[in-house]
């Protein structure tokens, strides 16, 4: 180690060191107090070589690298940063760099939810940019209260009737091509839970009179002749009718009950599809808390029971399962319904036994046919 | 690349650290790493400018060679001129083109003249710090106060020396200089001296500043109209303490690091709120600028030379200066032409007057003036100033609309208006300061002070980029 010169030194106040071995003086420093310091500055060198070790696997080994446990859920991979020369002098190679380096630190995820936690615990506030947290414990995201606080009730007519005739236009295109066509307006949970408004909202003190901001819409709907699903009166319709809400208290969107409700109005509003019409009974799930907005009910129905049961063989016996949501069950009837679309023109046998099992009612004739065309289908794979 | 970013503290940082550790025992070698690692950490956030100003370092070194080689004093002034004119064309150009253009516009507009319109020029982060700091070095080979420079890369790592580059404490070459030729090696006490500051910065101004920053946000982005009397006095109050803690937070973080590399920089704050005067505010509050005005302004204007009328307009151009200095809008330049108005004061008649107060009396009377200072420089117009000043005039002004400001911004505003009363407490205690105390109760308080700093990190991590507030001058 080199001397320390003697003169800055005492011009600084320092006392000058003798030139002692490296080790001794480290040892020497190394009191117990000084511990905590040495710590943290372990977790830095910690995480500054698990940075080093992560560029290194990342392209050739990705499971090596050294991540968290338990990572966020439903957040999105950063995208890579754009190493060109215009992106770098304009900053944003920089800016993603940074970010994307504090989001793939295997301590991001604990750093957010201790964060969040933390706020939580001792303000009951949302530390999430972005959420805020109502009565009752309701979730609400800023942008929907926002846009919710700025209804005025006015509108634009011309825009409006530019609106619902580009629409009208899709509809008679989707027609022309075979497709149905079903505009459906979704709610906006700060309006259908406005009672449960922060306090924090602009317009929390009169939430519950706020001017209709849909019925100029409705109407211009109607008047194109779109054929059209009112989500958000739905909604508020069935919010009295049902044991649990039909949004999350933890959520942004609505839930998977509130989701069901919309599609069999949308498939109620084109009888004729080759769909069908959805519909079904629906109880909530054995242990189940009645008025508690946990969703955990069972949908009973012949397009369930034909998506949850193994492949479809299942003579439609047994009861639709119980699910602690009907969110798979939704996602896999849009899956099929989506290769219905797609098979229409190729296999029109296929689609019409598709058509009989799933979107058709509950019957075990339909069911047998399902079964027989599989049973064919797979005879002539087979030779 | 900010200090407390994710690029800094877990790659950039550690890697110079080590690589100063390891390869840094000759001196020589020292010097480069500290070079080459100041010149990548400014060219990552200012690629072409970092070019302007290697040019204007060469500048700098011809110059001041020229002023040592020139025997004639008129020469000497001469080259002296064209390096202070060079360094100061910088900072016009890039920081008031814009601000002057947009005044010139309104006044040839108000004369129905056509108008002229340029496009902003973007500001490069840290040039004011950077053009003082090298006009110091060239005043200072005038005087004599320091030889020029070994070589142009004891100079250029001067200029660049990255822990004080972005928002300075403005060090002058002088005080610098000797260090910087004897590069001394950090030893482990440098290590956990300077690393325990650069924590206690990080804690500032993540835990600290960055929440009140966000009560500021919210009061000071809402029409003024809708604002009442306490909604006021709590947005300027979020500010007055947000300031305090991100700029003092960042010159612990650029001490902090200075140190550990083995280089003592001159503190930049000492209690700022605890000061009995405006005057004393000012030696107390970004020290290094206020001696850089006294130094290089204040005194070749004649400083308390010239009578008391000189003195007093000598002070009043100082700090008109530099509310010039902080920034290219009108709000500054009233907030620096408000603090010289009571510099001006205080040596006529205010600091005798405070002075038979209690201390404690006098530093609330000062607080009220530096808070109403501060409206200044944080509003975004002289009018949003005006308003909100008139607010907090007027215990009866009721707010149009309930502003819920969140409990956790209180909170940190009471452990900071807290901590700011300790400061004050402890001058009653004899032979008592918080350094000393902390080292006493060393284990304690760098327990703490580790707990704070990994929450710091985590809360760095999980919000989103907030800039240092004088990151922009």
């Amino acid at each position: 180690m080199d001397k320390r010169v003697e003169k800055d030194q005492a011009d600084f106040g320092a006392s000058s060191s003798a030139s002692v071995p490296v080790v001794r003086a480290i040892l020497k420093s190394l009191t117990f107090s000084r511990l905590p310091i040495f710590g943290c500055a372990g977790f830095i060198a910690f995480l500054f070589l698990a940075n080093l070790w992560n560029f290194a696997v990342e392209r050739d080994w990705p499971k090596l690298r050294i991540r968290s446990a338990w990572p966020l859920a439903g957040v999105a991979k950063p995208k890579p940063a754009p190493w060109t020369l215009d992106a770098f002098l304009s900053g944003e190679t920089q800016k993603a760099v940074s970010a994307n380096l504090g989001r793939m630190s295997p301590v991001f995820p604990i750093s957010v939810r201790a964060k969040n936690q933390l706020v939580f615990s001792l303000f009951g506030g949302s530390a999430a940019p972005g959420v805020l947290i109502g009565r009752n414990g309701q979730l609400y995201e800023d942008i929907y209260i926002n846009e919710f606080c700025a209804r005025e009730g006015r509108f634009d007519p011309a825009r409006l009737a530019a609106w619902s005739s580009a629409l009208r236009d899709i509809q008679d295109m989707a027609q022309a091509r075979g497709k149905s066509f079903v505009y459906l307006i979704s709610p906006s949970k700060a309006a259908r839970y406005a009672e449960d408004l922060p306090k924090s909202a602009p317009c929390a003190a009169h939430a519950t009179a706020m001017p209709d901001k849909l019925a100029p819409y409705r109407a211009a709907l109607d008047e194109s002749h779109v054929r059209n699903v009112d989500g958000a009166a739905l909604m508020t319709a069935e919010k009295s009718k049902q044991p649990i809400a039909l949004f999350p208290r933890g959520g942004s969107h609505w839930n998977s009950v509130g989701g069901a409700l919309a599609m069999r109005d949308v498939t109620r509003a084109q009888p004729a599809s080759p769909i069908g019409v959805l519909d079904f009974t629906s109880a909530p799930a054995p242990g189940s808390r009645r008025h508690r907005p946990r969703p955990a009910r069972s949908i009973e129905s012949p397009v369930a029971r034909r998506i949850l049961s193994d492949g479809g063989d299942r003579q439609g016996r047994g009861k639709g399962r119980s699910c602690a949501s009907a969110a798979p069950a939704l996602r896999l009837a849009a899956a099929f319904c989506i290769r219905f679309w797609r098979r229409r023109r190729s296999r029109p046998v296929r689609r019409k036994s598709i058509i009989g099992s799933i979107c058709g009612p509950r019957t075990t004739k339909s069911n047998s046919v399902i079964t027989a065309a599989r049973r064919a289908t797979r005879r002539t794979a087979s030779g | 690349m900010l200090f407390y970013e994710p690029l800094f503290l877990f790659l950039f940082g550690p890697a110079v650290y080590l690589i100063y550790l390891f390869f840094g025992e000759v001196r020589l070698r020292r010097a480069i790493i500290l070079f080459a690692a100041s010149v990548i950490f400014y060219a990552w956030s200012e690629p072409v400018f970092i070019f302007l100003v290697f040019a204007s370092v060469a500048l700098d070194l011809y110059a001041a060679r020229m002023i040592v080689a020139s025997s004639e004093q008129k020469s000497r002034k001469l080259w002296l001129a064209l390096g202070v004119v060079a360094n100061l064309a910088i900072l016009v150009y890039y920081k008031y083109t814009g601000f002057l253009a947009i005044n010139l516009d309104a006044i040839l507009k108000a004369l129905t003249l056509p108008g002229i319109n340029i496009p902003q020029i973007a500001l490069p982060i840290g040039v004011s710090f950077i053009v003082f700091e090298k006009i110091t070095y060239l005043v200072d080979v005038y005087r004599g106060v320091t030889a020029p420079a070994r070589g142009p890369l004891l100079y250029s790592l001067y200029v660049f020396f990255f822990p004080k580059l972005l928002a300075g404490p403005i060090i002058k070459y002088h005080d610098v200089a000797r260090q910087f030729e004897a590069m001394p090696h950090a030893d482990v006490d440098d290590f956990v001296i300077g690393f325990s500051r650069f924590m206690l910065g990080v804690v500032k101004k993540l835990l600290f500043a960055d929440t009140l920053a966000s009560g500021a946000d919210l009061i000071f982005s809402r029409d003024v109209g809708s604002l009442g009397f306490t909604q006021a006095w709590a947005g300027v109050l979020f500010f007055t303490f947000q300031i305090y803690f991100d700029f003092s937070g960042y010159s612990d973080m650029a001490i902090g690091l200075a140190r550990m590399f083995g280089f003592r920089l001159l503190e930049n704050f000492n209690m700022p709120y605890v000061a009995t005067s405006i005057t004393d505010f000012w030696r107390r509050w970004h020290i290094s600028l206020t001696s850089w005005i006294r130094e290089y302004l204040y005194f070749p204007l004649g400083g308390n030379r010239r009578g008391e009328a000189r003195t007093y307009l000598n002070l009043w151009i100082c700090f008109f200066a530099s509310g010039v200095w902080h920034g290219a809008a009108w709000t500054y330049i009233a907030w620096g032409a408000y603090n010289g108005v009571f510099l001006v004061l205080d040596r006529l008649f205010l600091v005798k007057s405070l002075q038979r107060l209690p201390d404690w009396c006098a530093n609330i009377v000062t607080m009220i003036v530096v808070i109403v200072g501060w409206t200044f420089f944080r509003a975004t117009s002289l009018n949003q100033a005006g308003a909100l000043l008139a607010l907090m005039a007027n215990p009866w002004a009721q707010s149009g609309a309930e502003i819920v400001i969140p409990e956790e911004y209180v909170v940190v505003a009471l452990i900071a208006a807290a901590i700011c009363v300790a400061q004050r407490l402890s001058l009653y205690v004899k032979d008592f300061d918080w350094a000393s105390a902390a080292q006493r109760y060393a284990m304690a308080s760098n327990s703490a002070l580790s707990v704070l700093f990994l929450a710091a990190l985590a809360k760095g991590l999980a919000d989103p980029f907030k800039p240092f507030i004088y990151f922009r001058f």
